[in-house]
């Protein structure tokens, strides 16, 4: 149901709204005003504005102190003043709802001084004119207090938001005033030809406001929604599909105004028609608050991007999935060709100015016939590139890609996977012997496609793929858990195709995104590996001790350690990754001199094993990958790039062939953050 | 003419009426914004218990708005105190106390971000037994 302080802010925004839009009107029409119903319409627009202003300054007033209890997570408005104090003056957002209040009472007094000097209409006007813009002023700083200051593109995003509020303002504080002139009463005799030019000076007005309106709201939605899944997917979005459906509405009145109504109005303004305007225009108000109801809605509640996403339909479009598929270009492209011959039929039968003279069909076989090829298309086209989705399709987590996560995957995976998927990953276990060929279990280290989205391998661990023998998890292992495992099957899938990865750099490689994990710097302070993203290229380096390998694992460490300042100048610094207790000295030596990986360090090391499989070794038949040294270079960007295992080659052993690749990514130009394990 | 008018009307108040059922079936859902990372970070083990917890978040915080609070395997809850970060507007620090017993420890705790809403959440670490 609707939230009571969402009601108040929308108070708060259509009172502010009608003093700047009345506000505007009178003063946009107050050369024509000298005739008797002027003066009469002024009197009635300037009292409406002096109510207007007091309640939007209670509503936004009484908004503050609802937002204050929100964020002391008190019940709406039973808050004692010590905590609306504090919001109010310790807080960004309380400092910019005292703004918000001080504009809105500020807006009393000009309206206030309208009202009384109405007899002296040029003081009057001037004052209305200043209540409108203190008005508009308020309207303007809400955005501050909402979503559009998180934006990436904060500039862009609170202009479009200020422009949004303001065009909303002119158009819906208008109509008020309209009602006031032609639907209060039969309109008298006076009124007539004054009423005639309002209305065609408010339509251009209203013009101009809703091509604003619908420029920055499609900007808005871009920013703050992003995507078509976050649209139909998520309450804000199906508030937002709300809200555009009431301005497709508003468009059908206003339009119908524009091109019958008001031209009949402008040559015989008769009784008929002034009613049948009104009550449009008193429609048009309704759904402009409705509209309004629902904006102050979503303003409450988070965008998308913070949203979980619920796909409603048992498919969806993936050009990515489908494109390489023999005839999905040919049926996609036709499919297409046919629609747009459909619209054609369709426009030629209902606009007889577009038909053309070949085209002899009669209108309803027309209509009929365009309708058909329509279909005909749509079904050619979208199956074609239609692909499986469920409700979780488009769900992610904010279980970050990190060794922890994976490899407590890696351990669920043990203990409740291996008997179909085998200890290898590879769909081979015990079970698998028994399950007929069509429903085998599936190969884990196969590449993940586009085919299939992190959030659809979410929904098969939890509810088991349906016809198949692969049960559900929900029951058995936490939702943090089963993320885990998700984490844990793209670092394990991804570590296969890494094998093709190289001790040279090859250069536009950006794909391979490198496992979080924490590490203390040089100076003790806590940091995670992405936090190094654009600042330093890290060459993270897997030791492995045994009795008999520590001195070796210790003299590469030192050639290391020897050349940190040398790699520091090339924009690169080192991180330890040494677990187990035969390693500990070299974690000591490390310390204060390089990154160190001293926390959940047996989970970086397994994590990183995961991706040390190459074309040669013999690392297939285990998912949890033995211990071995292997060094990693991950590039400024955030990719690793380059890697090097001593037992298939001694090339970084020179250390100078290490700088060689350290140079190359000096001169690379940045590159965008890598993608989580399942995006395509 | 009329007639033709009346009956629009009539299509689009009825269009109105479906709409606003529309309207009426979605129910209110709490804000969410972020917790971007921790230390501790969530499902840590630890060796030895940590004397203050960071939490970044994905949007600047308010520290005045800010409640953290312990979540005991029994008993009410033990408010924590908190602090902003005056160099970082996402970060706030989280005393913790002296006798953290070791096992999980659960946090609460709930946030007034920059663009006035509200993140409630928890994470939980442990700390091994010595």
């Amino acid at each position: 149901m609707l939230d009571p302080f969402a009601i108040v802010r929308a108070i708060a925004t259509l009172a502010a709204a009608i003093v700047l839009g009345s506000g505007v009107l009178v003063w946009y029409t107050r050369d024509a005003l000298a005739p008797a119903g002027g003066s009469v319409w002024r009197r009635r627009v300037v009292f409406s504005v002096l109510v207007s202003a007091f309640a939007g300054a209670v509503a936004t007033g009484l908004g503050a102190v609802g937002a204050a209890a929100d964020a002391a997570g008190a019940a709406r408005f039973s808050v004692n003043g010590a905590i609306v104090g504090t919001f109010l003056f310790k807080t960004g957002v309380g400092r910019i709802a005292i703004i918000e209040i001080g504009y809105a009472v500020a807006a009393c007094i000009p309206a206030v001084i309208a009202w009384v000097t109405l007899k002296k209409s040029a003081i009057s006007d001037l004052s209305l004119l200043s209540a409108a813009v203190i008005a508009a002023l308020g309207l303007a700083t809400f955005p501050f207090n909402s979503h559009p200051v998180t934006l990436d593109q904060q500039i862009a995003g609170l202009s479009a938001s200020i422009a949004h509020r303001l065009a909303l303002g002119v158009w819906l504080g208008g109509l008020p005033a309209l009602i006031l002139l032609i639907g209060a009463g039969p309109v008298p005799d006076d009124t007539r030809r004054l009423a005639a030019v309002i209305l065609r000076r408010f339509s251009r007005l209203a013009m101009v406001a809703m091509c604003v309106i619908v420029v920055t709201g499609t900007l808005l939605t871009w920013f703050l929604v992003g995507n078509f899944p976050g649209i139909i997917g998520t309450e804000y979005g199906r508030l937002l599909i709300l809200k555009l459906a009431l301005l497709g509405g508003i468009f059908v009145i206003a339009g119908g105004l524009q091109r019958h109504l008001l031209p009949m109005l402008e040559v015989k303004p008769s009784d008929p028609t002034f009613r049948s305007y009104a009550n449009r225009v008193k429609l048009e108000t309704v759904v402009a608050v409705l509209i309004v109801i629902v904006a102050s809605d979503m303003a409450s509640l988070a965008p998308p991007e913070h949203e979980n996403i619920v796909w409603p339909l048992p498919f969806r479009l993936s050009f990515a999935a489908t494109w390489a598929i023999p005839w999905v270009p040919t049926r996609f492209i036709g499919g297409h060709v046919l629609i747009l011959l459909g619209l054609a039929a369709l426009a030629f039968s209902l606009m007889p100015s577009l038909r053309p003279a070949w085209f002899r069909l009669r209108p309803t076989t027309g209509l009929t016939a365009g309708i058909a090829t329509m279909l005909a298309g749509s079904a050619l086209a979208f199956p074609a590139v239609s692909v499986q989705a469920f409700p979780d399709t488009y769900l992610a987590t904010d279980i970050p890609f990190a060794a922890t996560s994976i490899t407590a995957g890696l351990k669920h995976y043990e203990d409740n996977c291996t008997p179909c998927h085998g200890v290898s990953g590879h769909g081979n276990g015990p079970l698998a012997a028994s399950m007929p060929d069509t429903q085998k279990p599936a190969d884990l280290s196969a590449p993940h496609t586009a085919l299939h989205t992190g959030g659809d391998l979410y929904w098969w661990v939890t509810h088991g793929i349906e016809r198949t023998p692969m049960p559900g998890f929900g029951d058995v292992l936490t939702d943090d858990e089963r993320w885990d495992i998700i984490n844990f099957l793209g670092a394990f899938s991804i570590g296969y195709q890494a094998r093709i990865i190289e001790p040279k750099i090859n250069s536009g490689q950006y794909w391979l995104a490198p496992p979080d994990f924490q590490v203390t710097d040089e100076t003790s302070n806590t940091n995670i590996l992405s936090d190094y993203r654009l600042k330093s290229a890290i060459l993270v380096v897997l030791f492995s001790c045994t009795q008999e390998n520590v001195a070796q694992e210790t003299a590469r460490l030192e050639q290391l350690l020897a050349a940190r300042e040398r790699m520091a100048e090339l924009g690169a610094k080192i991180s330890l990754v040494a677990s187990g207790k035969i390693c500990e000295p070299l974690r000591r030596l490390a310390t204060g001199k390089i990154l160190v990986a001293d926390r959940d360090t047996a989970d970086v090391a397994a994590t990183y094993g995961l991706y040390t499989r190459t074309f040669l070794n013999r690392k297939m038949d285990v998912v949890r990958v033995p211990a071995t040294h292997a060094e990693f270079l991950i590039d400024r960007s955030g990719y690793i790039r380059a890697r090097w295992l001593p037992e298939e080659d001694n090339s970084w052993s020179d250390l100078g062939f290490v700088e060689t690749q350290l140079q190359m990514l000096a001169r690379e130009p940045p590159a965008p953050p890598p993608p989580g394990p399942h995006d395509h | 003419m009329r007639r033709a008018i009346d009956r629009r009307e009539r299509v689009l108040l009825f269009y109105l009426v479906v709409l606003f059922g529309f309207g009426l079936g979605i129910s209110g859902a709490a804000a969410h914004s972020r917790l971007v990372k921790s230390d501790p970070s969530a499902r840590a083990v630890l060796d030895k218990a940590p004397k203050e917890l960071k939490l970044w978040f994905n949007e600047g915080v308010e520290p005045a708005f800010a409640k953290v609070w312990i979540v005991p395997a029994q008993g009410a809850q033990i408010p924590l105190t908190s602090q902003g970060d005056s160099s970082d507007p996402r970060l706030l620090k989280v005393a913790l106390p002296d006798n953290l017993p070791a096992g999980p420890v659960n946090i609460g705790y709930h946030m007034l971000s920059v663009d006035g809403h509200t993140v409630d959440d928890k994470l939980t670490f442990t700390v091994k037994a010595p």
